[in-house]
């Protein structure tokens, strides 16, 4: 589909749905999502917000309908529990999804320091992962996802643990790579209100499906 | 009163609990040794101290001693690495694991002695024979902890790792391995026991040399001294190869989980 401003499409889903075993089906989802768009998506719990980006990450396959993401799309995924490594040190989390990405060893290292640097996390590199708090480890989370230059970047309830502070160093963080990189963002939240300032749509899930 | 006052610092307590226990054990043998004093059926904790002594401080007692301990040291190299790495194929290939299933069933249930004696047929007695009946012995301990592991990683962190392309090689070395190791070094306690169990049981069957061997004669000859003390020297080889290597090795694999 084309957009208002004549772009692509980065992502579109088109009746897409999700079969868990034998049973439950949930979907279908229909969007189209460019270039800069904010997406905010709400819908109360087990309306399959969470299905919704997993299958925007590729992590799902559709059982009906299809899902066309652009080619060569990287994409960064804020999980709602950080999935930190707890066996690597903070840096090593940053990094791992560079170098798996083809990064060279010293940019990655650069590029993890200016993250750390960022967040408020420098003199916590070194730490291991079940040494940080809530809010921090949310950051790493955060970070590791930009770190690999995201074009989507979709994030689940990531600020559902966190105080008003940590929630606006994390909007900040997210604004800013967002729109210096023309990143698309959609984020799952139960409070929309939060994301007012930022967000360019937003979209409900009921329990049929979605409707933007 | 020490032990009880001796709450704050928790490693000296340990180390003074394990110590009060061997003293016990010392203790029973000691007053069975008197019991059954003079009929040859168990030595005093006194001669076999001085028989071991003797042992000890003999070329030829370093030498069996030599011998064993590089066949435990191959036993566990190969059996380790062939079970490690049978394991690891199986945990991330189902149809693999269910493929070697009959193979590990075989092994595991197959009694030892049977393995010796086909062992024997095929490869004849020495080296080759302790080693290779060890090492069968031993790999299907670290294949069933390894698939273990497996199953126990945490499905959230591989989704993650999938998420950002990890590679097969980054996979293993960065999410399976490290989870692997905590019920690694657990299999690794029961392979250090085994290794030296294993052995020396192939040593006294299959062997002209080595602490089996020696054990072997020493029963044959009723030396009991020499018996039991080649049974304290297994015994202790046990005890350090668990403290000085696996202790060490268990400390700093977990030292991420320890940190909080």
């Amino acid at each position: 589909m084309i957009g208002a401003s004549g772009a692509n499409a980065v992502l579109s889903l088109r009746d897409a749905s999700v079969r868990f075993g034998q049973g439950k089906t949930v979907g279908p989802f229909s969007g189209d999502f460019f270039a800069g768009d904010f997406v905010v998506v709400t819908g109360e719990s087990g309306s399959g917000k969470t299905t919704f980006l997993r299958l925007c990450a590729g992590l799902l396959t559709a059982a009906g309908g299809s899902v066309d993401r652009s080619a060569g799309l990287v994409t960064g995924y804020v999980f709602q529990e950080p999935r930190l490594l707890p066996w690597c040190r903070v840096s090593e989390n940053v990094m791992l999804p560079m170098l798996a990405a083809g990064v060279d060893a010293a940019e990655a290292r650069a590029r993890t320091e200016g993250l750390l640097d960022e967040a408020g996390l420098k003199d916590s590199a070194a730490q291991w992962p079940l040494t940080l708090s809530g809010g921090m480890a949310q950051r790493v989370n955060l970070i590791r996802a930009l770190g690999i230059g995201p074009k989507l970047l979709l994030l689940d309830e990531p600020f559902s643990s966190l105080d008003a502070a940590g929630r606006s160093k994390m909007l900040d963080l997210v604004a800013r790579h967002g729109r210096d990189a023309g990143m698309t963002v959609i984020c799952v939240t139960h409070y929309p209100e939060e994301l007012s300032g930022f967000t360019t749509r937003s979209m409900a899930l009921g329990a049929d499906g979605a409707a933007i | 009163m020490i032990i009880w006052k001796c709450s704050r610092c928790p490693s000296f307590r340990r180390l003074l609990l394990t110590f009060l226990g061997g003293v016990f054990l010392v203790f029973v043998w000691y007053v069975l040794a008197r019991i059954y004093a003079g009929k040859l059926v168990l030595p005093s904790p006194f001669e076999t101290l001085s028989t071991l002594f003797g042992l000890l401080t003999s070329v030829i007692g370093w030498q069996t001693f030599g011998v064993t301990l590089l066949r435990v040291g191959a036993a566990i190299f190969a059996g380790g690495a062939v079970g490690l790495l049978l394991g690891i194929a199986a945990g991330l290939s189902q149809d693999l694991r269910w493929f070697l299933e009959p193979l590990r069933w075989v092994s595991m249930s197959i009694p030892p002695i049977t393995v010796v004696v086909i062992a024997m047929l095929w490869l004849g007695v020495g080296s080759g024979l302790v080693v290779c009946f060890a090492s069968v012995m031993l790999a299907p301990i670290v294949y069933v902890n390894t698939i273990k592991g497996f199953d126990l990683v945490d499905d959230r962190l591989l989704e993650m790792a999938t998420l950002y392309r990890f590679s097969l090689s980054m996979r293993v070395r960065r999410v399976y391995i490290p989870a692997l190791t905590v019920p690694l070094s657990a299999a690794a306690v029961q392979v250090v026991c085994n290794a030296v169990r294993v052995t020396l049981l192939a040593e006294v069957i299959g062997s002209n040399n080595g602490m089996g061997a020696a054990i072997s004669l020493a029963n044959s000859t009723l030396e009991l001294p020499t018996l039991f003390a080649w049974i304290l020297i297994a015994v202790l080889l046990v005890g350090l190869l668990e403290s000085l290597l696996l202790g060490p090795m268990q400390r700093r694999s977990e030292k991420w989980s320890k940190a909080k």
